[in-house]
């Protein structure tokens, strides 16, 4: 008798926990609903205003089909979704190139590499970073303004004052992140370099 | 003041009893993400909002959550209440958003919340559990804010990103690191215990002194062992 009675609670208990979860799904469900486009909205912004700090003449970008779903990895970093830089009559300015590193100091790095056709690179601009605050965390003033205007194949970082157009002036501190952020912008370049020059 | 009434749980939840400096409670979050006063102020309103919301809905369906499930309803109630805050402020503030990171679905397992929704909300009315959960996350932003203008502050300059110091001051960049907030944590807590040690000593007793930051020696509530459950 008691174990029936036991039995029914224990049915009883799981009815009103499922009840629970289930309104609790239905409210989130309406929720996302609601807030989808906003966030979407969002997530284009972002990258419209990324790619617009890599190349600021720019009147809009287009994403170059088939990138970005299936990532590539090229020396030790992930290339991911590549844009088109266009003028306002539709040109191409040259191209936007998202790199992931897993090699800095503290998780991954993203940053966006601007390139223009004949391979300068346009501009560095960084979309994710976690370094040490005052350390590495200062790439994005420090490292990246030193790539743009440059064309060069690869690039190298020195610790005693870059000199040569291929050179890039370390963060002193913080070398693992200089080595991340060197190698994620070549990686970039040997992407463009592959796949994007001949195109031309 | 009237025990259990609205002023008195505010009071109670900010000074008395504030879950950083007396209870020691969502270290986690208070360490991590309070590298500036905007950061402690974002966070610390989204913990208040979803500890207000949570500790309301417990207490009105107190009398529907069997004893024996109480935990995970507690659970899926305060989750869902994460999720909603964080996919608005994705969609509404995404920089706050990106700025708190994976402490926004961490408050899941706050054990503020959750120590609240137990040792409160349970067995409590819905308008002093309300006011309950009101005190007690304007406490945590408050000392979050607290401790994010200091490390703000020494670790580069500013202060809700207006720069403060002269400009010849170098900012001592371990404050805005890991080790920063202890050392800011334990000062400020310090100080608070200074303060409130001298005002119970005037006052002719020790009687006063809260519950002295340990949860087992406070006579007004029901002990309940997080040590379980706390995962934050």
């Amino acid at each position: 008798m008691k174990n029936k009675e036991e039995r029914k609670q224990l049915w009883k208990n799981a009815g009103i926990l499922f009840a629970i979860t289930l309104t609790a799904g239905i409210l989130l469900g309406f929720v996302h609903e609601l807030t989808l486009e906003p966030i979407a909205r969002q997530q284009e912004r972002r990258i419209q205003r990324a790619c617009g700090a890599v190349f600021a003449d720019a009147a809009s970008f287009e994403k170059e089909e088939g990138t970005g779903e299936t990532p590539v990895i090229l020396e030790n970093a992930e290339i991911g979704e590549v844009y088109r830089a266009l003028s306002v009559n539709g040109g191409l300015l040259g191209y936007v190139i998202t790199v992931t590193t897993s090699e800095g100091y503290g998780g991954d790095i993203e940053l966006l590499l601007g390139v223009r056709p004949d391979g300068t690179v346009n501009g560095v601009s960084v979309l994710q970073i976690s370094e040490t605050p005052g350390l590495g965390m200062r790439a994005e003033e420090v490292l990246a303004p030193q790539f743009a205007g440059r064309q060069v194949s690869s690039f190298t970082y020195v610790k005693t004052g870059a000199v040569s157009e291929d050179q890039i002036d370390a963060i002193s501190g913080a070398t693992i992140t200089t080595s991340a952020f060197t190698e994620a912008v070549n990686a970039g370049l040997s992407y463009f370099d592959e796949r994007l020059k001949e195109a031309e | 003041m009237k025990e259990n009434s609205a002023l008195e749980r505010l009071y109670n939840g900010i000074l008395k009893e504030n879950p950083t400096f007396v209870l020691m409670l969502g270290m986690c979050p208070t360490l991590a993400v309070t590298t500036s006063a905007v950061n402690g102020l974002g966070m610390g309103l989204t913990t208040a909002a979803v500890l207000a919301l949570s500790n309301l809905l417990i207490s009105l369906l107190r009398g529907l959550i069997p004893d024996k499930v109480r935990i995970p309803a507690f659970i899926v109630i305060i989750a869902s209440f994460v999720t909603m805050a964080q996919l608005l402020l994705e969609a509404y503030l995404p920089e706050l958003n990106e700025a708190l990171g994976v402490y926004i679905p961490l408050i899941v397992v706050n054990c503020i919340i959750l120590g609240r929704a137990e040792a409160y909300a349970y067995s409590h009315g819905p308008v002093s559990s309300l006011f309950d959960g009101i005190g007690m996350g304007l406490g945590f932003t408050l000392a979050l804010t607290g401790i994010g203008a200091v490390r703000e502050l020494l670790g580069t300059g500013e202060c809700f990103g207006v720069r403060i110091m002269p400009s010849g001051y170098v900012p001592v960049g371990i404050f805005v690191l890991a080790p920063g907030a202890f050392f800011v944590l334990a000062a400020l807590s310090a100080l608070q215990n200074a303060v409130r040690n001298r005002g119970s000593a005037s006052a002719g007793g020790a009687r006063d002194k809260g519950c002295g930051g340990n949860c087992l020696h406070c006579p007004d509530i029901e002990v309940i062992d997080l040590n379980g459950e706390e995962q934050d």
